[in-house]
């Protein structure tokens, strides 16, 4: 079977085989048997049309997605499809979608129809591994597969459903979301816009304009974190972060149910208010102050010196959770 | 639908006095009318400006929302011919016990929705309590299970399953607020309310999948932001 015959032959199928011959080259194994069933193997590889390549759109809810960027121009996509028997790995399409004016869209599917032997979701599979130019901005979409973006420059859109996402060394804006898969970022230069409904969310090397992340039910771990505006929140689960602030930055840092841990690095000053079940903060700050009619907010007054410089407004609070903040100088 | 038809029909959805399935027809044209669209603006910033002698229906607030979120159904809506929205009007009547509960609940939504002014400022922060609270119940349902049938089944009902996700997080959300409202304003608790009845109405109206999906997490976000103590006026 070629690539070719793998993809969907939808309206557009004459200007995806045009593009093919034209620009990439197509290669298949040969279905593969295994003792719990087949598997195959294809490749595919789309080099620009009139303008560079973009933007590159993934929609696979059969399996993984993996986005990696390199230096090349061409979009090199590997697709791992996995079956039962060689009938239904026949059903499991990859439609390739090059549009001219610099957008690759890839889209998995299952075939349908009354003959087709009934065969649980979980029976199949198909996973792919794509290859982009690291300037092109990446959407994707899974629904319980593992999706990752790796080297890349514009950042993109994550959808991952029930599934992980991790992103790693990559720059430009990144908005993820997931339903129930935690979420890795990792040495991500720019800002991050993250929402998981009931998983954890985990955040190591950040810097950025803005770093926005919510979870529901679920912990947040930040680590080396340096950006601008920080908002982070969680209905249940706790939230710790390590963080050096930015000079005239703000940061929010509340859970409804969770302790809410921070800790600052740097000489940044930074004026601090923090509400909470249990509050703790360091001796040293310019004043204290609470209140009656709210005993457990209190204005901290600031840490560390100023200098003209604008400090950072750091706003902690927890309803029903503990809240405890440190400096590291 | 036909533009002219959309501009006899303008005023009386601004006051959402039409059915859902003609209101749903208008707005696809809407999304691909330049013109009328125009109009509709129009008639909707006087129904904004005349807010201090009634409600605005919609607010300007949700009109953008709406707008903006309008799925492909509503342009497939306003494609339909004359019969096809004849038979999608006439069909919920085949099922009265089904189109009385689908009315109740959009009454509600609605009267909901009309009782809350669009603008009015929002709270600063909610103070924390002495004590925990037990936990809301959580309202909806459960999401449902995989089909366990064939793999092509099983992925049309991944919308229905993201969907339902989503609504127990947000039901659970709202409920909290509802512990956190005792220390709201009467101003805050209404800019609160309509706000979250704006958010849901992008909800009901956002076509399934993606669309629905972002619906569901800016309703969320906002919600959550109201319960933790985040200052609810500088949610957008």
């Amino acid at each position: 079977m070629t690539m070719t015959s793998m993809m969907t032959m939808t309206s557009r199928a004459a200007l995806v085989a045009t593009v093919l011959a034209a620009a990439g080259s197509a290669r298949a194994d040969a279905p593969v048997s295994l003792p719990d069933g087949v598997f195959e193997r294809a490749q595919v590889d789309v080099g620009p049309s009139r303008k560079a390549i973009a933007t590159v759109t993934v929609d696979n809810p059969l399996g993984d997605v993996r986005v990696e960027g390199h230096d090349g121009k061409n979009v090199q996509i590997l697709a791992i499809k996995r079956a039962p028997d060689d009938d239904t790995l026949d059903r499991l399409r990859v439609s390739l979608v090059p549009d001219p004016d610099g957008a690759v869209r890839i889209v998995t599917a299952v075939d349908g129809g009354r003959e087709a032997k009934p065969v649980p979701r979980s029976a199949v599979r198909i996973d792919l591994v794509i290859r982009a130019p690291r300037d092109a901005k990446v959407d994707a979409r899974v629904r319980g597969g593992k999706l990752e973006l790796v080297n890349m420059d514009a950042g993109g859109e994550l959808d991952a459903g029930d599934g992980p996402i991790a992103v790693e060394n990559v720059s430009g804006a990144v908005f993820a979301r997931s339903l129930a898969g935690p979420q890795h970022f990792k040495t991500v230069f720019g800002t991050i816009d993250a929402l998981a409904i009931t998983a954890d969310l985990d955040l190591d090397t950040v810097r950025g304009d803005a770093l926005v992340a919510s979870v529901h039910a679920g912990h947040i771990e930040g680590r080396r974190v340096s950006s601008k505006k920080v908002e982070l929140r969680t209905t249940r689960g706790d939230i710790t972060l390590d963080a050096t602030p930015v000079a005239g930055g703000e940061m929010v840092i509340a859970s409804l149910r969770g302790d809410v841990s921070v800790t600052l690095h740097g000489g940044i000053p930074v004026r601090v208010r923090a509400s909470g079940a249990r509050v703790t903060l360091p001796p040293g700050g310019s004043s204290i102050a609470a209140t009656a009619a709210r005993p457990s907010e209190i204005d901290y007054g600031g840490v560390g010196a100023a200098d003209g410089v604008a400090p950072t407004e750091l706003e902690l609070r927890s309803r029903f959770g503990a809240v405890r903040f440190a400096v590291v100088k | 639908m036909t533009c002219q038809a959309v501009r006899a029909k303008i005023t009386a959805y601004l006051d959402g006095e039409l059915d859902e399935t003609t209101a749903s027809s208008l707005r696809g044209h809407l999304r691909t009318c330049a013109e009328c669209r125009a109009l509709g603006e129009d008639h909707a910033r006087i129904v904004d400006a005349l807010a201090s002698i009634a409600p605005p229906e919609p607010p300007a607030a949700m009109w953008a929302g709406v707008k903006a979120r309008l799925g492909a159904a509503e342009i497939e809506d306003s494609r339909r011919s004359w019969p096809a929205l004849w038979w999608r009007r006439l069909r919920p009547h085949l099922v009265p016990g089904l189109g009385l509960v689908a009315a109740a609940a959009a009454a509600v939504v609605w009267i909901d929705h009309r009782r809350a002014p669009a603008d009015e400022p929002a709270p600063a922060i909610a103070t924390a309590p002495s004590a925990p609270v037990a936990a809301p119940r959580v309202v909806a349902p459960p999401p449902p299970a995989p089909t366990g049938g064939d793999v092509a089944e099983d992925l049309r009902g991944d919308d229905d399953r993201a969907d339902a996700s989503y609504r127990a997080a947000a039901e659970e959300l709202i409920a909290m607020a509802g512990d956190a409202r005792t220390e709201w304003t009467a101003a805050q608790a209404r800019s609160f309310d309509s706000r979250v009845a704006s958010l849901r109405l992008v909800v009901q109206h956002a076509a399934a999948g993606e669309a629905r999906e972002r619906a569901w997490q800016a309703l969320i976000e906002y919600v959550q932001r109201a319960v933790v103590g985040v200052r609810i006026a500088e949610v957008p």
